[in-house]
């Protein structure tokens, strides 16, 4: 799927820096329609970097990028909700206005329709997350980035949440590129793996993940997930090591 | 509900506790002044204590405070709200511009430090002893603490939320109300504070110098003070002290209403 798919990003030879620091180092990336890829990498190696020039956020030192022209959802390290917005319009914010459905859906499926009516402040950490995802997810993108969108959860709601967005994933057909710390979260949900090393970050490995969709979670608990999610691991620590 | 009542009780009790203890030394002051009373009436010459600010509050005098609260509540209040328009208005330029931001904000703080009262006459020269000169001293006083917090507001809205905002492509309009301006909101209100006190004072400080026409309740009590009338001079000072009080209270129940709901720290 990763080679055939028309490709909607490509990144190459991307350099940036800030203040003289080298932060990424000759970056290429692809991501093909419909593809998930996941990135993994030691903290302050340039992956929230890399992820907004993606979105073109931020323009390169140098290099080429391409990118669709709109409908880019973006799912922020830090969940920047609306404070003066209560729990569904933030969820609505940027929804089309015909979206009920899609907003309904995504609430009830992450757990917040009971919470509907309160003000981000009122939010636990997790729950800042999954409104920050049902808000890019509402706004149906062709390409969504997500910056450790489950980061902050615990494991049952962040496998179920693996589960909905798989599905939310195959009846769309968006294109996803995430950033997580978690290897098997990144083998769980994405086609492609790619590792960063430390700053000066690079794509160093890239994991092809075979598994076949849809997948659940017994597939967690098999032996060719442990042995693909220690491949990641090690090569991880390879890069920290300095082997 | 009766915890309520002792709630309020207790909220209330402190603030009760401080007006008791002015009152009595308003009395203790009103007793121990030399010369206070009139041999033959034994009315207050000087300062009338609280029971007997009434005494001498005939309906010719009474007809005068309420035209003078009249002119000075609609100055102060119209005066404010074009305060907050031209100092919400101006905040946003200067936000959008940091050239006409550096143009314009030595003399805004020029305007800011000097004091009204020099200005006053000047305005009356200029723009003749009008209800418009009534309110430009109100606006001139009032608008520059919401200027610096519409600036100040609108500059600090998170990153975050601008990516937000950046990546639906949103326009400059859009992103001011949807984004900015709400964002802003507490800070604004805090200005709102400020200058809701100065509005009433720029009203009741211009009035000294509208030397013609019905007086205000500023040229009213230096009447009042000339004719050494000390019920009315109190009755007067106490309603400016209402109508700032009253203001002030206003704007802190729309903060409540619009503000305080999403605004935790
Ligand atoms: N706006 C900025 N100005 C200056 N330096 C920055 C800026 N943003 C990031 N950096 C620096 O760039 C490097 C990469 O930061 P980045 O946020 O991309 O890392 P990251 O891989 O996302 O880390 P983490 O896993 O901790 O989120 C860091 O050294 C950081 O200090
Ligand atoms: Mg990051």
């Amino acid at each position: 799927m990763a080679v055939t798919a028309p490709t909607i990003a490509r990144l190459s030879g991307v350099h940036h820096h800030f203040d003289g620091a080298v932060v990424l180092s000759d970056v290429a990336l692809q991501l093909g329609a419909g593809e998930v890829v996941a990135i993994v990498g030691p903290s302050g190696c340039g992956k929230t970097t890399l992820l907004r020039i993606v979105a073109g956020l931020i323009s390169p030192a140098r290099g080429d990028v391409t990118r669709p022209e709109r409908e880019i959802g973006f799912v922020f390290q830090e969940p920047a909700l609306l404070p003066w917005r209560r729990v569904e319009a933030n969820a609505r914010l940027l929804a089309a206005s015909d979206d009920d459905g899609i907003v309904e859906q995504l609430l009830s499926v992450s757990g917040l329709t009971e919470h509907r009516r309160k003000w981000p402040y009122q939010l636990s950490g997790g729950m800042k997350m999954r409104l920050s995802l049902v808000r890019a997810l509402a706004a149906r993108p062709r390409m969504l980035l997500m910056d450790e969108p489950f980061g902050a959860l615990d494991s049952i709601t962040r496998n179920r949440l693996h589960d909905e967005f798989a599905t939310l994933h195959k009846s769309r057909g968006f294109s996803a590129l995430f950033v997580t710390h978690a290897i098997d979260e990144a083998v769980y949900l994405a086609d492609r793996v790619l590792v960063m090393s430390e700053a000066p970050g690079r794509i160093v490995r890239e994991f092809t993940v075979p598994f076949a969709r849809p997948r659940t979670s017994a597939l967690r608990y098999s032996p060719e997930f442990a042995s693909l999610c220690g491949a990641i691991a090690e090569s991880l620590h390879e890069l920290a090591g300095g082997a | 509900m009766a915890a309520r009542v002792a709630q309020l009780l207790k909220r209330s009790l402190p603030p009760l506790i401080v007006l008791g203890v002015v009152i009595a030394g308003w009395y203790a002051l009103a007793y121990s002044l030399d010369n206070n009373f009139a041999s033959g009436d034994g009315s207050a010459l000087l300062v009338p204590p609280p029971h007997q600010l009434f005494v001498g509050l005939n309906d010719a005098t009474l007809d005068r405070i309420t035209q003078a609260t009249w002119i000075s509540l609609s100055t102060a209040f119209v005066g404010f709200l074009l305060a907050i328009a031209i100092g919400v208005t101006l905040g946003v330029a200067m936000s959008f511009s940091r050239s006409l931001e550096s143009a314009l904000w030595p003399w805004l703080i020029a305007i800011q430090v000097t004091p009204i009262i020099v200005l006053t006459p000047i305005i009356i020269r200029v723009v003749g002893a009008s209800f418009g000169a009534r309110l430009t001293v109100t606006v001139l006083i009032a608008f520059f603490p919401i200027t610096s917090n519409t600036l100040f507001g609108v500059r600090s809205v998170s990153s975050g939320l601008h990516d937000v905002f950046t990546l639906a492509r949103a326009t400059r309009w859009q992103r001011l109300i949807r984004l900015q301006l709400p964002a802003a909101s507490p800070t604004i209100f805090a200005g709102l504070r400020v200058s809701a006190g100065l509005a009433v004072i720029g009203a009741i400080v211009g009035d000294f110098f509208f030397t013609r026409g019905t007086p205000g309740l500023g040229r009213l009590i230096t009447f009042f003070f000339q004719d050494t009338r000390s019920g009315p001079m109190f009755v007067t000072a106490l309603i400016a002290a209402g109508i700032g009080l009253g203001f002030f209270l206003l704007v802190s129940l729309l903060r409540r209403l619009l503000v305080s709901p999403w605004d935790q720290p």
